[in-house]
This record gives structure tokens, C-alpha cells and sequence, in this order.
């Protein structure tokens, strides 16, 4: 009669539980693989992972990155920011001299080449974008982009390229894009940019139809936000007026949309993907709340309206009393979404304010740097860890 | 539940399903009950269930266990079907809470065995495909390993280390970053 038979009962079980296994702590699921040859096979198996993923609606967070300067006042550089409470540093996480991350997505980093203001002879700077996987340790140099991108005229992001990719897993050293999108210096029109890393490597350019986007429309180099295929960029279309640029990735054609306030001053907001996939905005407002947004489609799928969060945090009650939020340029304000982390800086210290347990906790700067053997990171990239960029 | 007796509760009811431990045991339970078992549940349907299912991976001990926590769990099915009209209903909600709090100390008390007991309910609940029970045993042992050592581990579940040294100290190595 019909018994079923799995042919590996005891890895089947041994996969449920390890599947309960915490989200916020993966190094849980290393000493796992200590136990016995059935559990390590079980925690090493791409199967696993893409359930592990589904499960807990994303791959385990292993921190972020994030640009901050030097305390000797230097450019800000990329620096890698953990937020589990295992040890896990990439390689490089501090050691990108002159590098600025300005996206961060599928568990790689794109940065851009800063020099130091002293070496910038013109405007019009030679732009040279790396994308880096942390874990990996790798990095591309991309060769340069076709048009002259001029300061504040652009803005970039990096995806996952991998067809039929869902991103919960994605493939390892898999083909990624990296997008920019611009308006050209006089502002009469805007442009966007492919780099495809397969077949060979090479840039794909397309002009649109003359702006539309207003005189004094500029991008602000903050990272963009991925919803339904499209991605999502804030630039400033007026004097005091920011909107979203929408460059949807199959189409390659660029819309805008209005942000939930329309006077808005770009450090002090970010866009976000939130938990159930819509565009989202977290804003400081000038009361030093801070306020979630979320869109709400129409039939078609585009942007109809806003909805506001109930819940505001009162970010000053958080942080030590006397702290002054936002110091001319250097207040900021970045979000992690993957993790749920919030980062503000303020005159003189960065504070990270975890939305979860509503907690504040101040950025020490010299904990990030930990040298790491390389063959480690390739076995915690069996089990991926997201980055995500804050800035 | 499309064709046999739907429509007649009182026949689905009574209808009863013989299962047969691996050590020959036979155990008379009502199809509610067996049909948490989605393995179960297939089997039904194809019709191949005369003369008793047999679970060659189930000890009589497990399988007494298993029957014990279905049977508390096809009563809780049942109520919130004939509720489900009325979710809205306050009263209907109150109602339930009360009964999912007694599900809940039940499914407390269950748990209360010792760790080779759980390891084989967990295996019984996965070979037989009953979503619930496998929930609830996993997540008690995820988090009585919470913080614990891989030797920790194999101490309390009675898990032989098969990993050769070398194995061993290569995934040690590798993972070097987690044990800091």
C-alpha cells in the first residue's frame, strides 16, 4: 500500500527546524552546520536558503553601508555598518579610500570614485562607478559611462540581473545592471544609462523627450528605492520642490511622481521599499518626528496617493538630551530597510535608531574594520546576507 | 472532501480510519482527525485506506502522541469552520479566544517530553505532513538551541558527530568569524 518514502527523512526535519531558526542571528545557523554531516548539508544547500528567504520574507541582514567621513575631516568613504550580532565583516568593509557607496542592492555595493576636491580641475569630473560584493570580495571596475555626467546632474543604482530572479536568493557572481539616470547640464533633456555586466560588458545609453522636470532640476546622490521592477530616485524639480523620478527597468522609460509633502528638503528624507513591496518615503519632519509613508496604487499600478503611517517616532526623545538633530549639511537622514534601521547624524556623532524596539544607539567609529580570512566570506555568501546602503 | 458523504456530517463523522504503527499497532481514529495528516488526506482521497494505513516510520509511542495532538486540533478545526461565517462578530471572537487559549496551554503541555520524544514527533510530523504540529515542535527545538554550542547540540538531542576532524576543522576555519 502507498506508505510515502522520503528518501532523507532525517535531513527533512532537520531543515524544518533549522527553518526556526532567527532571522537576526545567522551565525546560528554556522554552529548549526557544526553538529553533524546531516545538519551541515542541510544548511550549505541552496534549497534551504530560498526556504530559509521565504520564510522570513528576506535573507538574513547582516548590516549595511554607509558613507561616513573621517574623523580627521576627510571626504566621507563607504564603510560597512553591522547590525546582527555576529561578528561578520567584509574584508574592506573601511578601505575604500575616496569611495562613496550610492547603492546598495542584492548583496552588492556600487561606489563612486570621490577624489578629494583639491584634484577636481573642472567640472565635469571623469565619473568611475565599482560595484563590490562584500562577501565575495570582488570587485568591477565599470568602464566609463557614455555621456558627460556633470556634478548633481545624475544619479545611479545597482540590481541583480539574473533572469526570473525573485532576489530573495540571488545567484552567486550572477550578471547585474548598473542604471543611471540623469538630465544633461542644460537641463533640456534627460537621459538614462545601461551597463549590462553580460554579454562582455558594455554601457547602453537612451535620451528622453526634453525634460519636463523644471530649470532647476538637480539629483542629490541618495539610493534609490526598488518597486515592482522599477526604479525609484528623488531629485529636486524646482527651487524648493522634490519629486520622484520612476525609470522602469523593461521599459527603460522615465516618469515622475509627487512626493507625499511637496516642499520638501532632500537630506531630510529617504524612499524606501516597504514590508509589502510599495514605495514608501521615511521623512524627519521639522518637529524631529520621524514619518512613514506608503503609496497607494490604482488599477494600472501607478502611484495614486499617499497613506501616512499613524505611528510617528519622536526621534529627539531617543537620542541624549541637548543633541542637536541636524547641523547645516551634515544632518542627514538614511534608512536600512532590510533591517529596520534608521540613520541620523547630527553635529558631531551618528546614531543608528532601530525601528523595532525604538532604540537608539550611538555609532562608535572605529569597530567596523576586522580583518577576515577570504575562505570565510565564501562560505557565509552560501547563506547570503543582504547590504544595504544608508547615506 | 468532494465525493464520499459530503453534505452528511454525522456519516463523515463516524467514518473511521484504522492507522497501524510500525510496530504493528493498530489505532482507530474518526477521518477528521486523520485528515490533519495531509499524507493521510491523500491517501484517502486515492481511495487506498482499506484495511488500515500503514506508518512503517512511526513507533506506537509517536503514534499515540500524534492521534493525541490531532484530535484536540480537528476539534479547534472544526469550531472555527462553523465560525467562519461569523468572523466579524465580536462575541464569535470572543468565543474563540477562550478556545484558542486552551489550544494553547494544550499545545504547552504537549511539548512537555523529553528531547528524543520531540526529535521523533517532529520526524512522525513531517512524514505525515500535519502543518501544525510540525510548526510547534521545531520552533521548540529552535529555540532550545538558541545560543548553544554545536557540542551543546549533540548533547541534547543524542546526535552522533559524523563530521571527520578534518571536516570539521575546515568548517571552522571557514566560519572562523562566527565563533569570535
Amino acid at each position: 500500500m502507498a506508505a510515502v518514502e522520503l528518501p532523507e527523512p532525517v535531513d527533512a526535519a532537520v531543515e524544518e527546524v533549522l527553518l526556526h531558526f532567527p532571522p537576526d542571528d545567522p551565525t546560528s545557523l554556522l554552529r548549526a552546520a557544526l553538529v553533524c554531516k546531516s545538519w551541515s548539508r542541510v544548511v550549505s544547500n541552496p534549497g534551504f536558503r530560498r526556504r530559509y528567504a521565504e520564510r522570513h520574507h528576506a535573507a538574513p541582514a547582516l548590516g549595511f553601508i554607509c558613507n561616513l567621513a573621517t574623523v580627521h575631516g576627510g571626504a566621507s568613504a563607504a564603510h560597512f555598518v553591522a547590525t546582527s550580532p555576529s561578528s561578520f565583516r567584509p574584508p574592506r568593509a573601511a578601505v575604500h579610500p575616496h569611495m562613496r557607496a550610492l547603492d546598495a542592492r542584492h548583496g552588492r555595493v556600487l561606489l563612486l570614485h570621490d577624489p578629494p576636491m583639491k584634484q577636481v580641475t573642472s567640472s565635469v569630473s571623469v565619473v568611475r562607478l565599482v560595484v563590490w560584493d562584500p562577501i565575495a570580495d570582488e570587485h568591477w571596475e565599470l568602464p566609463a559611462p557614455p555621456m558627460a555626467m556633470h556634478p548633481s546632474c545624475w544619479n545611479a543604482a545597482v540590481v541583480c540581473a539574473a533572469a526570473g530572479c525573485d532576489h530573495l536568493v540571488c545567484p552567486l557572481r550572477g550578471p547585474f545592471k548598473v542604471v543611471v539616470v540623469g538630465v544633461r547640464p542644460d537641463r533640456t533633456h534627460m537621459y538614462s544609462c545601461v551597463y549590462s555586466s553580460e554579454p562582455g560588458g558594455a554601457w547602453s545609453r537612451k535620451q528622453t523627450a526634453p525634460s519636463t522636470l523644471g530649470p532647476h532640476c538637480c539629483f542629490k546622490l541618495k539610493p534609490s528605492a526598488l518597486v515592482r521592477n522599477a526604479l525609484h530616485f528623488v531629485f529636486r524639480s524646482q527651487r524648493r520642490t522634490s519629486r520622484i523620478l520612476r525609470y522602469d527597468l523593461a521599459t527603460k522609460e522615465m516618469s515622475a511622481i509627487e512626493l507625499p509633502c511637496s516642499a520638501y528638503y532632500l537630506p531630510r528624507g529617504c524612499l524606501v521599499t516597504t514590508k509589502d513591496g510599495r514605495l514608501g518615503f521615511v521623512e524627519v519632519g521639522l518637529d524631529d518626528k520621524l514619518y512613514l509613508w506608503s503609496s497607494r496604487v490604482d488599477g494600472l499600478g501607478r502611484i495614486a496617493g499617499w497613506r501616512q503611517s499613524s505611528r510617528a517616532i519622536n526621534v529627539k526623545a531617543l537620542l541624549p538630551a541637548k543633541t542637536k538633530i541636524y547641523a547645516g549639511l551634515r544632518g542627514e537622514v538614511g534608512f536600512a530597510g532590510g533591517v529596520g534601521i534608521i540613520l541620523v547624524m547630527t553635529a558631531f556623532e551618528n546614531f543608528l535608531i532601530d525601528l523595532k524596539s525604538n532604540q537608539a544607539r550611538k555609532l562608535a567609529e572605529d569597530h567596523w574594520v576586522q580583518p577576515l580570512h577570504e575562505k570565510g566570506i565564501k562560505r557565509a555568501h552560501k547563506m547570503l546576507h543582504k547590504l544595504n546602503v544608508l547615506m | 472532501m468532494a465525493s464520499a458523504g459530503s453534505g452528511d456530517e454525522k456519516a463523515a463523522a463516524a467514518a473511521m480510519i484504522t492507522l497501524i504503527s510500525s510496530d504493528n499497532e493498530k489505532f482507530e481514529v474518526t477521518e477528521a482527525t486523520a485528515t490533519l495528516s495531509q499524507t493521510i488526506r491523500h491517501m484517502i482521497e486515492d481511495g487506498c485506506t482499506d484495511g488500515g494505513v500503514p506508518l512503517p516510520n512511526v513507533t506506537s509511542k509517536i503514534l499515540a502522541r500524534v492521534i493525541e495532538y490531532c484530535k484536540k486540533h480537528a476539534t479547534a478545526a472544526a469550531g472555527e469552520e462553523g465560525s467562519s461565517s461569523s468572523f466579524s462578530d465580536a462575541a464569535f471572537l470572543e468565543v474563540d479566544r477562550a478556545f484558542l487559549e486552551e489550544l494553547e496551554e494544550f499545545d504547552d503541555a504537549f511539548l512537555e517530553v523529553d528531547r528524543a520524544t520531540l526529535f521523533d514527533l517532529i520526524l512522525a510530523a513531517n512524514y505525515l505532513d500535519i502543518k501544525g504540529l510540525l510548526n510547534l515542535t521545531c520552533q521548540k527545538v529552535a529555540d532550545s538551541v538558541k545560543g548553544k554550542t554545536p557540542e551543546q547540540i549533540r548533547e541534547m538531542y543524542n546526535i552522533v558527530n559524523d563530521l571527520t576532524p578534518e571536516e570539521e576543522a575546515e568548517i571552522r576555519r571557514e566560519t572562523q568569524w562566527a565563533f569570535e
